[in-house]
């Protein structure tokens, strides 16, 4: 019953690329002085707390061997709507000037539930229509960015009221908000992955679907209730991103969905369907925080950061789906 | 106006260039895998058949984000009902599409 020696090839391949960014950070951070600073920690801490509940929703997609294109354009939309909502009564270009700003908890309930209906109507596309999830998600990506261009005219919103900005810079035990708010939401994400039926029926879908559909499994269903709930933590994601800047637009979240994509695949949840766990989207999330900022502190430049990011995807894409083949 | 314009139209031209590049790849090389997965269990009906259909049904997609792209130059809101309705016939092709060729 003796455990399998792990050998270097094997640590490379399974850990390779979390690794190389640690030693980046730890290179980082006796090179800079300021990185690991409490006010640099808590700054990445900060950014991580939307995109851990971004990479939540979508890890759920990706257990059951789909993905979730329109997460950054359903950020943009919730943070759009929570800012129609919660503008204070004496800002010059409030988007509804009669109207009292609402109480945060209703909005974002109503932020929440608007993203939802949209995943509701992805999954459906995934579930009844038979379309495969990258396309289902990016239709919907298109249509949630035409509504929001609607709906918003395009206009930039600010002007919010301190009950919604103080969610980004008030703390409880000395901890921020946005950081609670991202505990919470992994802690009921933990919950329903590993104690509930429709966690245990999310990874019989991503091992294989037809094979869960045999043994009772209600997939359709299962599936418009991933995409709903993904959707939703967009949107409370969305809400929380607002909240931080003070500000949205249509392009508030653009390109989100990528890094939340990357993040769980560095972490470990497999893009092939049937592995991942919540500590896995952390760690991803954690990783790819830590080393934007590394790539900051050390200097380089804007745009080669973006092809490091990219680099990193491939390599962790790529190993991802060699693992797969080798366990196959 | 012009800057405004490419901004809101960036998406759709994006989705366009994607799916045209999908549909092109199955028309052509016959690749399902490219959509539904290396490794997606069950086998489909007619491979041939599905792979054609599918990538027709990509370029009708891909077509109704250029004509989105269009329509955003004069009117956001056509443009958006014009892709929810494309988007809802697609649906209903493909979901025919699927069940005749499919798995």
């Amino acid at each position: 019953m003796g455990k399998k020696k792990l050998s270097f090839k094997d640590i490379m391949v399974n850990y390779g690329v979390i690794i190389i960014m640690i030693l980046l950070v730890i290179y980082t951070g006796f090179t800079s002085k300021n990185f690991l600073s409490g006010n640099n920690l808590n700054n990445i801490l900060m950014n991580m707390s939307s995109r851990i509940v971004i990479a939540l929703g979508i890890a759920g997609c990706i257990i059951t061997a789909g993905c979730d294109l329109s997460a950054g354009r359903m950020i943009g939309f919730g943070g759009c709507i929570a800012g129609t909502l919660l503008q204070k009564m004496d800002y010059s270009k409030k988007f509804f000037p009669n109207m009292e700003p609402m109480n945060i908890f209703v909005a974002l309930l109503i932020v929440m539930v608007i993203c939802a209906a949209f995943g509701c109507v992805t999954g459906f596309f995934i579930a009844y229509m038979h379309v495969p999830p990258f396309i289902s998600t990016m239709a919907m990506m298109e249509v949630v960015y035409g509504i929001n261009l609607i709906y918003t005219n395009a206009t930039p919103l600010g002007g919010y009221t301190k009950q919604y900005t103080d969610i980004a810079t008030g703390k409880f035990l000395g901890i921020n908000y946005l950081i609670w708010i991202a505990i919470l939401v992994a802690a009921i994400t933990w919950f329903i992955f590993n104690m509930t039926r429709h966690g245990k029926y999310m990874y019989a879908i991503g091992g294989n679907p037809q094979a869960a559909e045999v043994a009772g499994v209600p997939v359709k269903k299962t599936l418009i209730i991933i995409y709903a709930k993904a959707a939703a933590m967009y949107g409370l994601a969305g809400f929380m991103l607002g909240a931080k800047s003070g500000g949205a637009s249509v392009n508030l979240g653009l390109g989100y969905e990528m890094e939340a994509i990357a993040a769980c695949t560095i972490g470990g949840v497999s893009v092939s369907g049937g592995r991942g766990k919540v500590s896995s989207a952390i760690i991803g999330v954690a990783v790819f925080e830590l080393l934007k900022t590394a790539l900051q502190f050390l200097g380089v430049n804007a745009n080669a950061q973006w092809i490091a990011l990219g680099v990193i995807i491939f390599v962790a894409i790529s190993l991802d789906i060699r693992k797969y083949v080798a366990r196959k | 106006m012009q800057e405004g314009y490419w901004s809101m139209a960036m998406i759709p031209i994006l989705m366009l260039i994607v799916l045209a590049y999908y549909g092109v790849r199955l028309l052509v090389l016959h690749d399902i895998s490219a959509i539904r997965g290396k490794d997606q269990p069950g086998k489909l009906k007619d491979e041939e058949r599905y792979a054609k259909e599918a990538g027709k049904l990509m370029l009708f997609l891909a077509a109704g984000s250029l004509v989105m792209t269009v329509l955003l130059y004069f009117q956001v809101i056509a443009a958006v009902i014009q892709i929810v309705a494309w988007i809802i016939v697609f649906g209903i092709l493909w979901k025919k599409m699927d069940e005749r060729y499919g798995a």
